[in-house]
This record gives C-alpha cells, sequence and structure tokens, in this order.
C-alpha cells in the first residue's frame, strides 16, 4: 500500500529549490509566491515487493517488510519475478545489488 | 616448507584414517564440496606456482581448472599467495568451514552461493576493492576491518551474530550486512560518503537509540560537500527496533531534504507498531508495556 504525504518546505528562492534534490521528483512543485517547495512523500507498506525507481534506474527493490519512505516513484509487485519483468520492460537501468 | 611437486602432491593411502592427504600443508587452502562439479577461479600476476589438489588424488595446475568432478576435501597452493589478485568461488557447492589467508594483493574475493559453514576469519585485505561472503552459512561473530580500498562489502544473508562494528570504509559504495543476526551497532555512519546502498535489514538490532544514533549520523553523511549520490537505506524486518520521534525526524530529513530513500521498522510506540501486534503498545524490545 503506497500513502502519499504532502509536505512544504520553505525555500526562498526559486533558483534555490530548483537546487534541492525534491525539485524533479514526481509531485513536486515551487511556488514563488509563498516560497514553498511542496514535495509528495510516499510511504510504502505491506509484503508486496517495491519497485522504487527515478524513471531512469532502480533506485530499490526492497522484498516488503517495515516501510519505506522515498520521493521516488513506487510500484508494488507481488513477486520478484514480476517486479524485474517491469523492470525489463521499462528498460530502467537495474545495478542493485550486482 | 610446501609440498608442490610428486610424489608429495597426491595422498598414496586409500583406507581410513589415513584417507585426508597427509602432504598438505597449512600453506594450503582447504574446502569440501558436495557438488557434481568445480570451476573456481582465481586470476594471478606473474607466474607463481599453482596447485589444486582434489579429493580423488588428481591434481590441477591452472588458474581456472574446469571439468573436475572430485567430491570432498581440496586443496588449493600458491606459491606465493601474494600473487593472487582475485579469487571467485561462486556456487561451488561448499560445505564445509574454511581458512581464509592474507591475500594481501586481492583486489575481489568472492565465495557467493555456497554452504559455507563455521567461522570467518578476516584479514586486513588491503587491496580488495570487493569482498563478497554473501548467501553461506557462516556463524560466528564478523571482525569487520578498515578495509580502506573496499567498494563492496557483501556479508548478507549469513548467520554472523553479535556486534557489527561499521569503519569508515571512504570507498565504499555498496554496505550489505541484512539477513543476518547482528544485536548491536557500533561505529559511525558519517564517513561514508561514497554508500549508495546500506543494507542491515533482517537482523536484530533491538535497541532504537542505535537505530536512532545511525539516522542521526546519515543525516551528517547526506550533508558532507562530497556526496554526489543518493542513498538507499534499509534497517527493517527481523526484530530490528523502529526509531523514536527523534530518529523519524532524521528519516524525514534524508528522505525530504536529501532525497533519500529509507526503510524501517515503524517508529517505536507508533501506531503502525500498535497495529501488527493487535493494538498492543510495545516498547523497543517488542515487549509489551501499559499504556
Amino acid at each position: 500500500m503506497i500513502k502519499l504525504i504532502s509536505k512544504s518546505l520553505n525555500i526562498s528562492t526559486g533558483v534555490e529549490a530548483q537546487a534541492h534534490s525534491a525539485f524533479n521528483k514526481e509531485g513536486s512543485s515551487y511556488n514563488g509566491v509563498t516560497k514553498e517547495l511542496t514535495i509528495t512523500q510516499k510511504e510504502v507498506t505491506g509484503e508486496d515487493w517495491r519497485l522504487i525507481h527515478d524513471g531512469k534506474k532502480v533506485v530499490a527493490l526492497i522484498e516488503g517488510q517495515g516501510i519505506t519512505y522515498t520521493l521516488d516513484r513506487c510500484l508494488e509487485f507481488k513477486t520478484e519475478k514480476e517486479a524485474l519483468a517491469e523492470i525489463d520492460k521499462m528498460g530502467l537501468i537495474n545495478e542493485v545489488g550486482k | 616448507m610446501s609440498f608442490t611437486t610428486s610424489p608429495f602432491t597426491t595422498n598414496p593411502w586409500t583406507t581410513e584414517p589415513y584417507t585426508s592427504n597427509s602432504w598438505g600443508t597449512d600453506d594450503a587452502f582447504y574446502f569440501t564440496n558436495d557438488g557434481a562439479t568445480l570451476t573456481p577461479l582465481i586470476t594471478v600476476t606473474g607466474t607463481p606456482d599453482i596447485l589444486w589438489t582434489w579429493s580423488d588424488g588428481t591434481t590441477d595446475t591452472n588458474a581456472n581448472p574446469t571439468d573436475v568432478t572430485s567430491v570432498g576435501e581440496n586443496s588449493l597452493l600458491v606459491s606465493d599467495w601474494d600473487a593472487v589478485v582475485y579469487l571467485y568461488f561462486y556456487l561451488q557447492s561448499i560445505t564445509s568451514a574454511i581458512k581464509t589467508k592474507e591475500w594481501k594483493n586481492a583486489v575481489r574475493i568472492l565465495f557467493h552461493a555456497n554452504a559455507i559453514t563455521g567461522s570467518l576469519q578476516t584479514w586486513d585485505w588491503p587491496n580488495a576493492k570487493r569482498i563478497q561472503f554473501y548467501d553461506n552459512n557462516f556463524y560466528s561473530t564478523l571482525q569487520t576491518k578498515a578495509w580502506e580500498n573496499a567498494e563492496l562489502l557483501y556479508f548478507h544473508s549469513n548467520n554472523f551474530f553479535g556486534e557489527l562494528k561499521i569503519w569508515p570504509w571512504a570507498n565504499a559504495t555498496e554496505l550489505y550486512f541484512s539477513s543476518n543476526d547482528f544485536t548491536s551497532i557500533s561505529g559511525s555512519f558519517q564517513p561514508q560518503i561514497k554508500m549508495t546502498v546500506c543494507r542491515l535489514d533482517g537482523n536484530d538490532v533491538t535497541s532504537s537509540s542505535q537505530i536512532d544514533s545511525m539516522l542521526s549520523d546519515l543525516v551528517i553523511n547526506a550533508a558532507d560537500a562530497g556526496r554526489v549520490a543518493v542513498c538507499n537505506v534499509n534497517a527493517s524486518g527481523g526484530t530490528m527496533s523502529g526509531p523514536t520521534a527523534a530518529g523519524t525526524a532524521n528519516k524525514d530529513i534524508l528522505v525530504d531534504t536529501y532525497g533519500w530513500t529509507v526503510t524501517l521498522n515503524a517508529e517505536v510506540g507508533s501506531e503502525a507498531v500498535k497495529d501488527s501486534l493487535g493494538g498492543i503498545l510495545t516498547d523497543s524490545l517488542g515487549e509489551a508495556v501499559t499504556e
């Protein structure tokens, strides 16, 4: 299960916001009027396999336990095999655990 | 003294108790396998003497022997061992304990996916970039070392227990200590600024203060000016403690400010812990407490 948690960080300028590691993450946006960088933290629970990726490469492939927190994109799969098939299908670079 | 030439390389005795090679030396590396074939691999610099002695008494002097069907106690002798730069024992069905060596010039030491038992003796391995003993049955404490050149440290999926000491490991990019039975962590997580994977999950570190300390260190690590990549940290599963509220705050800094991915067990005393235990509030040791 993926829970989306929206948060706002006070960032004084757009340039500063663009330099922030969260700026280009999924669900992030900067409001120059309110000086707020809005980010979306994902909180992933459950026993499914969690594929965390940034659209280009695999950030983590996690066998579900505990709670995973990330700003990157998340997909859940019942099996590792399904997750690996999706990695291939999406053409993601997978250097995790090599 | 080593016996690398005939007639000392094979065992002339075939009846118990003389079936083990009485000509063996302390210089040799011994391993017992129970698989159908053996394809171990070493690479060396120069032209050292290499002698594989198989359990059936046959021998081989190639660095990469093939078509070996021996089952039982085998040995490898290299004179001298400092010539060895690469040891690769992947899926060799090794079932015995092994006695590692100093292997001063080894760049890669890999014993992956066997069933090696007993304790693991570690050395300085000053040139090793990849130290990989994962997916075995080692059962001992693990004495980690400075390993200044190590990039990959893979010790996961064994039965190491006791304290896991974390060293600066300035060149390490991947730390895998997951799926063992470590009960405590010492040392600092601040200096490993090249680290992109830190796997501690599936252990038994039940102290929330140690989890908090790790997260506090990692915030300093993440803020280091020399850091160029994000990191995936996993300290969940097993009987790992979750963080306290202070640790959770540092987790949020790692995720929200630095873009790291962090996996932890639920915060101590949180609703998630209560839910997973049917509404019982537990402390960091998983024992019920009174609200």
